[in-house]
This record gives C-alpha cells, sequence and structure tokens, in this order.
C-alpha cells in the first residue's frame, strides 16, 4: 500500500514539475508562436545553477581532478536562481536569435539545448560532467519517507499552481493580446505601434525562467542530476503534451501533460519487463506516443482543451 | 499651405525592377486624398515606402515636418500615421474586440510587471479603450460581432475590422489601401460616410488606394494617379477625369 501511495507521488510530482515546462513552451509557442525547440536547454540550466548553488560547499577528487562546488544557498535561494540564471541566458541568445523567423529559431534553439547538454559534460569543474551532481538537498525532509515525498509534492503543486495563475493574468492582459498578436500576424501587428522584438524577448525569456524554475524542482525532486537527464527528448515530449492538451491554453498545457507524462511514460512503469524483450515496453510507449499525437492532429487539432477565445459581456 | 505628409523624389528598387521611380506626393492636413492607377503603378510600394515596411533607395518622407524614412512600422505609427492593408490581414484566431484592444497606444498593461499585478490604471484604461472600441464597431456595423472570432468575417467585413482597427491607434493620418475591395454597396456606402465624419469632425487626413471610381471621385478632394512608379498625374477629381494621360493609362476612353 505505501509503495504504491509513493509511485503515486513521485509521478505526480513529475506531472507537476513537467507542467511548468509545458507552461513555458506554451507562452512562447502557444501565445507567442516562438517555435522552440530548446526547453529542455533551459530545464538543464536551471537544474544545474540550483544543484550547485545549493549543494554543500565540498572539495573531491573526481577522476583525479579536484573539484570545489557547492555554496550551501537555501532551497528557494536555488529556484530563484535557477529561473533568473535561465532568463538571463534566454536574453543573451535572443539577441541574436529572435530575429529570425519560424524554422531558422527551431533549429537554433535545439542546437543550442544540445551545447548546454555538452557543456555540462565536458566543464567538469563545474558540473562535474557525466558523473553528475549527487547528494542535492530536499526541503521538509527528515521525516518518512512518504511524508517527505508528499511535502515535495505539495511544495512543487504550490509553486505550478502560482506560475499558472501568473501565465492566466498574462494571457488576459493587454500584453498577452500583443503576444497572440504577434503569433497572429507581426506585420500587422507591428504597423500598430507595437515593438515586436522586445515582446518576442519578452515572451523567450519568460518561457526561459519558468523552465528554469522547473529545472530546479527537478534537481531537487531527483537528488542527483546528470547531464544525459536533459536529452531533446523531453522538448519534443513537452511538444505532444502542449499539442495533445491544446496549445494556447494554460489548462490544456496542464492537462496534456498529466495524459502523456502521467498516463503514459511514467504511468507505464509499473508494467513488468517482458523476459528476452527489455525494450519492448519503452519501445511501444514511444509508437503509442507518435499513434496519439497522430490522432490528435487528425481529428482534433485544437487539443483536448481549445484556446478559448476571450469575451467581453455584452454589457457596456 | 501646410502639408502632413510629403514624399519627395522617392525610388524603390526590387533588383532589377524600378517600383517607385522618383515619385513625388503631398498631401494637405484634413484632406482626402486618393491615389489611383493600374495594377502594378507602384500603389501599396509607395505605402510601403511611407510606413517604414520598405526603406527607400532614396528620397526623403516627412510627416509633420520630420523626416520619418527608415524609421521603424511601430515608430510611425506611434507619430500618427497608420496604414490597412490591401488584403485584409485580421488577427484570425482573436475576436474582434481583442483585434481592436490591441491596437491603442500607451497601453500600461503592455508591461509585465502591470500585466501581472493589474493595478487600477491598467483596468481603467481597458475600460477606455473598450468603450472606444464599441463606439467604433457600431459606427462600422461591426458591433454585434464584437465577440466573434475576426476568421468568420466576410471578406468587406474584414476591410471594415481593418480601417475600424487602425482608428484604434488614434492616428493623425490614414493610409487605407483599398478599403472598400470585397465589401457590399451598403458597407461602401458607410464607410465613405465614415470617412467623411471621421475628416470633418476630428480633422483626420486620409490617403486612399481605390479602384471604384466612384469612390474615389466623390470622397476625394485630390487625386494623384500612378503609371509606372511615377506620378502620372494630380489635381481635383474633375481635372483628373479630363486628363489625356491618365485616360489613356488607366480610365480608358
Amino acid at each position: 500500500m505505501e509503495g504504491f501511495v509513493s509511485f503515486l507521488l513521485s509521478i505526480a510530482t513529475i506531472v507537476a514539475i513537467y507542467s511548468i515546462l509545458t507552461l513555458a513552451l506554451n507562452i512562447r509557442w502557444g501565445f507567442t508562436g516562438l517555435l522552440d525547440f530548446g526547453i529542455a536547454g533551459f530545464f538543464a540550466i536551471g537544474a544545474y545553477t540550483s544543484a550547485i548553488l545549493t549543494s554543500p560547499p565540498s572539495e573531491e577528487l573526481v577522476f583525479g581532478v579536484r573539484h570545489s562546488l557547492g555554496f550551501g544557498v537555501p532551497f528557494l535561494g536555488g529556484v530563484l536562481a535557477a529561473a533568473a540564471a535561465a532568463a538571463i541566458v534566454a536574453y543573451l541568445i535572443g539577441i541574436p536569435t529572435l530575429r529570425l523567423r519560424g524554422d531558422y529559431l527551431a533549429i537554433m534553439t535545439i542546437g543550442l539545448s544540445e551545447i548546454f547538454r555538452y557543456v555540462a559534460v565536458n566543464e567538469k569543474w563545474l558540473t562535474r560532467g557525466s558523473q553528475g551532481i549527487r547528494n542535492l538537498p530536499r526541503p521538509f525532509s527528515g521525516h518518512s519517507n512518504l511524508l517527505d515525498a508528499l511535502f515535495y509534492f505539495l511544495l512543487v503543486l504550490v509553486i505550478l499552481l502560482i506560475l499558472y495563475l501568473i501565465s492566466q493574468r498574462v494571457y488576459n492582459s493587454p500584453l498577452g493580446r500583443v503576444l497572440k498578436g504577434i503569433r497572429e500576424d507581426e506585420t500587422v501587428t507591428e504597423g500598430l505601434g507595437k515593438k515586436i522584438f522586445q515582446f518576442r524577448m519578452l515572451a523567450f525569456v519568460f518561457g526561459a525562467a519558468y523552465a528554469g524554475v522547473a529545472g530546479s524542482l527537478w534537481a531537487h525532486y531527483s537528488g542527483s542530476i546528470m547531464p544525459h537527464e536533459f536529452v531533446p527528448d523531453i522538448t519534443f515530449l513537452i511538444w505532444v503534451s502542449l499539442t495533445i492538451g491544446g496549445s494556447g491554453n494554460n489548462k490544456g498545457a496542464m492537462l496534456g501533460t498529466l495524459v502523456l507524462i502521467g498516463l503514459l511514460q511514467q504511468g507505464t512503469r509499473f508494467l513488468p519487463t517482458i523476459e528476452g524483450y527489455t525494450y519492448l515496453i519503452p519501445g511501444l510507449r514511444l509508437i503509442v506516443i507518435g499513434f496519439l499525437l497522430i490522432l490528435c492532429l487528425r481529428f482534433r487539432p485544437q487539443g483536448l482543451v481549445p484556446e478559448k477565445a476571450v469575451s467581453v459581456e455584452k454589457e457596456s | 499651405m501646410s502639408f502632413l505628409l510629403e514624399a519627395k523624389d522617392l525610388v524603390k528598387d526590387f533588383g532589377g525592377l524600378r517600383a517607385v521611380d522618383h515619385c513625388s506626393i503631398a498631401v494637405e492636413k484634413g484632406s482626402i486624398c486618393g491615389l489611383i492607377g493600374p495594377n502594378g503603378a507602384g500603389k501599396t510600394t509607395l505605402f510601403d515606402l511611407l510606413t517604414g515596411f520598405y526603406r527607400p533607395n532614396s528620397g526623403i518622407v516627412l510627416f509633420k515636418k520630420e523626416r520619418i524614412e527608415g524609421l521603424e512600422p511601430h515608430e510611425i505609427c506611434r507619430r500618427g500615421l497608420v496604414r490597412t492593408f490591401q488584403i485584409a490581414r485580421e488577427l484570425k484566431n482573436m475576436t474582434l474586440l481583442e483585434n481592436m484592444l490591441l491596437a491603442p497606444k500607451g497601453q500600461f498593461g503592455e508591461n509585465l510587471a502591470y500585466a501581472i499585478l493589474q493595478p487600477p490604471r491598467v483596468l481603467e484604461r481597458e475600460r477606455e479603450n473598450l468603450r472606444k472600441a464599441r463606439q467604433i464597431l457600431e459606427i462600422v456595423g461591426l458591433r454585434h460581432l464584437e465577440n466573434e472570432l475576426a476568421t468568420n468575417l466576410s471578406g468587406g467585413q474584414r476591410k471594415m475590422l481593418e480601417v475600424a482597427r487602425a482608428l484604434m491607434t488614434d492616428p493623425e493620418m490614414l493610409l487605407l489601401d483599398e478599403p472598400t475591395a470585397g465589401a457590399t454597396f451598403e458597407e461602401t456606402r458607410k464607410l465613405m460616410d465614415y470617412i467623411e465624419t471621421l475628416r470633418r469632425e476630428n480633422s483626420l487626413t486620409f490617403l486612399i488606394v481605390e479602384h471604384k471610381m466612384e469612390v474615389i471621385m466623390n470622397l476625394c478632394d485630390k487625386i494623384l494617379v500612378m503609371n509606372n512608379g511615377q506620378r502620372l498625374a494630380q489635381g481635383t477629381p474633375r481635372e483628373v477625369q479630363q486628363n489625356r494621360q491618365v485616360i489613356e493609362a488607366y480610365l480608358g476612353a
């Protein structure tokens, strides 16, 4: 029983963390129409920033190289720094890339997210390379395993809720209107006096901050991070989640994550391995995800929860 | 005589094609000026040059006595010069009201912190803009569709929405690119009356590209005729109608 509850809690926590990533993509793609394939990169930046800052100060030899790592910053500081670091990096790479349109931006962002990962592999003095950073502190821990897991899940849930509410506010504000305008037709929006580049940058940076927070929460959830966790697969899973859930709709983004990450990816972990066919289940999982995406694009292209038109009450 | 908008010797080349060829125009404040000419004469390119969507190869553009060539479209819009597009470019997946409310200048709520915190001044400004948007939609006959997605509009209604949306930026001068293309007789009538009213009551200035001669001849104080990127003639509707060159190039005998 306890095993089952902790299994559910772990899935719920992962879904909540990934939901923040999907919200990030929704701000960039769903609101603004930025064809962004770099979510995993900002996820990684957040995770590493938080991991390096919150690790207790230590010096040790790894592969014969002396590393000093860790600043012992408290958890909340790690989360905020992760958001800030991801946002700053997004700003810097936004300067040259955000003038690019559509597919060029896609190529640039996926390339950059891979570069971040290789930096994490190679800059051993900072990230301990492919060994990864371990023994990351988790807040509210030290009770029973179950209670620890429950507390952390609630914490992630509260942060998700706050980020959701902020994103909703933005969507329904004049700012959200400009972002949607850019998505619909950049030229028109520019002609109506809006400085397009500035707003694209804002969406890019804002989304990066969300992904950074998700990265930090992930690092402290799993307790250790390694570069190979931040492969572009994550970016594509998030894209599928958003597409299935409903691009442009924050609730849809979260529902899509629940369906894809919760039910399909994590929920199928308990399936037994079939003797002699170790890779059958993971392979089938990808096939099912692909099939689901095709079905969705064919029969419900606007997603499970389509974007709602912002309508104003008739009374003037 | 005071000109609100002046362009001198504008040239625009696309590769080997000279789309606008040493063209000069001047539009008086508070006037309605027509721009006509055969297809490919360079009318829309001229609009693009005046509003910053293209940079001229040479020549200058003066708006309110200040040079604006080389400025970005959003900067030109903020100075009060706004254009509409030949093929209506409504923001399809946004409602009519959203289309309208996007346009106003100086919206505090476009700032991230204000968007999240929503202080009273943001909501206040939203209410003002909403009131104005509904007024304009009422006049152009789209008020009953205010919460429809713009993609559901008919061709004529789209053109009306373009004009209405441009008005929301509080312009001093509007460049309308075939505003009545695809519009019904009724809609055309309504738009012409509205343009006349805006000129009279808000002293707006207009430069209008149009192919419907009854619109141009009845509405405009002055008409410019373009052909092959050059200004062929200008004058009152009567003068232009009797001009031999214009008849040959455009009006037909």
